[in-house]
């Protein structure tokens, strides 16, 4: 059971990186950035490293989506007036 | 059996999740995916908190506390979903009534 | 378009190939060699010793690699620093929304955020989590009172640099204590109680309390900045 878990966890972090490359819109892109890091959190859970788990849950969910959000409000903002 | 009672409730959570995600996939416009996906995937999260309460009755308060966080946060992110979706683009409605303009946002 | 498509399509066989072969590379890796296990073992054994602390990951970040962690959070200091050197305060927002469902909800929401963050930071030395994670959690509280109240939420940043600043001279302090009481940088110079309990592991405890505080005021000011930045 775990293998077949941690085969389906990596090929949703390979489907949320190609998604994060290639999507057209800068949003979709935070979105499957988002999407990658809790994948890695459930693959580090799997690992039984719950610790990693915990620090990348936050790092990707808190602080790397704020900087992503905040970065593509002052793009958006500096094209549209 | 409460064990087997925690593991059916889980299943059905599961089911109610992989609705969700259908409905998600296959409706056509924001506010009817987000009606699809809110309310099954609350309903869903929140029989699998209960199921895992059947499943380890020890845990039960921790469970409790993270239902009680699914109930407060899901339908609030949902309400702003909407509201920014409304204010970037608006809603089809067919027989020409907005509610929402008449608050004057 | 037919060139770009060409161009996905290689780096997807790419990124399969890739993996495809890291996968092997682990399973043959672990078919091969013995497991592995001499310094976890090593590390278990001198923990179940020396500290007593349930969390072992916890006994290595702040205890045998207390410098590391000191070093560590002199680096956020130095980028909280340089943030606040490049970017300006202005008064705009950019969450401008007010929305009345959000603000209670941030209101209802705040304390348990803070409370989840405080219950990590103390039980950082039973269960998974510590300092750092707990820290980020209590400061994400913050931002959703930013993201809730646009310009009329403004907390004190004078209380936040002087915790901040607090703190930090706690850690050191806490530091030059053990090498002045002890035999080394973070000895161990509080009793250490039982094992599985609240109040044991000593200065670990202490450790985790300093960096949790620290590291929630350097992010909630790290995320000030960059939410109220004006235009670079």
């Amino acid at each position: 059971m775990i293998p077949f878990l941690i085969i389906a966890t990596l090929l949703s972090l390979l489907a949320a990186a190609v998604m994060a490359i290639y999507s057209r819109d800068p949003a979709h892109s935070v979105l499957s950035y988002m999407g990658f890091g809790l994948g890695s959190t459930v693959l580090y859970l799997l690992f039984s490293a719950p610790d990693v788990a915990l620090t990348e849950a936050v790092i990707g969910a808190g602080v790397g989506a704020l900087v992503f959000v905040v970065a593509l409000l002052q793009t958006q903002n500096k094209e549209q007036p | 059996m409460f064990e087997r009672l925690g593991l059916v409730l889980m299943g059905i959570g599961a089911l109610f999740l992989l609705l969700s995600a259908l409905g998600l996939w296959r409706m056509p416009d924001t506010l009817s995916r987000m009606h699809a996906s809110t309310k099954a995937s609350t309903l869903g999260i929140l029989l699998v908190v209960l199921g895992a309460v059947c499943h380890t009755p020890e845990l039960w308060f921790k469970l409790g506390l993270l239902g009680l966080f699914v109930l407060l946060t899901n339908p609030l992110s949902a309400s702003i979903l909407g509201h920014s979706s409304y204010r970037k683009e608006g809603f089809y409605s067919p027989d020409h009534i907005d509610a929402l303009k008449e608050e004057s946002l | 378009m037919n060139l770009k498509r060409t161009l996905a399509l290689s780096h997807l066989l790419t990124g399969l190939l890739v993996s495809v072969m890291i996968i092997a590379l682990l399973g043959t890796l672990r078919l091969l060699t013995p497991p592995i296990d001499t310094i976890g073992e090593t590390l278990l054994h001198i923990n179940a010793q020396s500290t007593q602390v349930a969390n072992a990951v916890t006994s290595v970040v702040t205890y045998f690699r207390g410098l590391d962690t000191l070093g560590e959070v002199s680096i956020l200091f130095l980028s909280i620093f340089g943030v606040a050197l490049h970017m300006q305060h202005s008064t705009r927002n950019l969450f401008g929304a007010h929305d009345t469902l959000l603000q209670i909800g941030a209101q209802v929401l705040f304390p348990l955020i803070v409370l989840f963050g405080v219950y990590i930071i103390t039980h950082g030395h039973l269960s998974p989590g510590g300092g750092f994670q707990g820290g980020v959690i209590i400061a994400s509280a913050f931002v959703l009172r930013f993201l809730a109240y646009g310009d009329h939420y403004e907390p004190s940043a004078r209380l936040l640099t002087l915790s901040e600043s607090l703190s930090g001279a706690g850690l050191v302090l806490l530091g030059v204590l053990g090498l002045l009481l002890g035999d080394r940088i973070f000895a161990q110079i509080l009793s250490l109680g039982t094992m599985g309990t609240l109040l044991s592991g000593g200065v670990i405890e202490l450790v985790y309390l300093f960096v949790g505080l620290k590291v929630a005021a350097e992010m909630t000011l790290l995320s000030q900045h960059f939410i109220k930045a004006r235009d670079v």
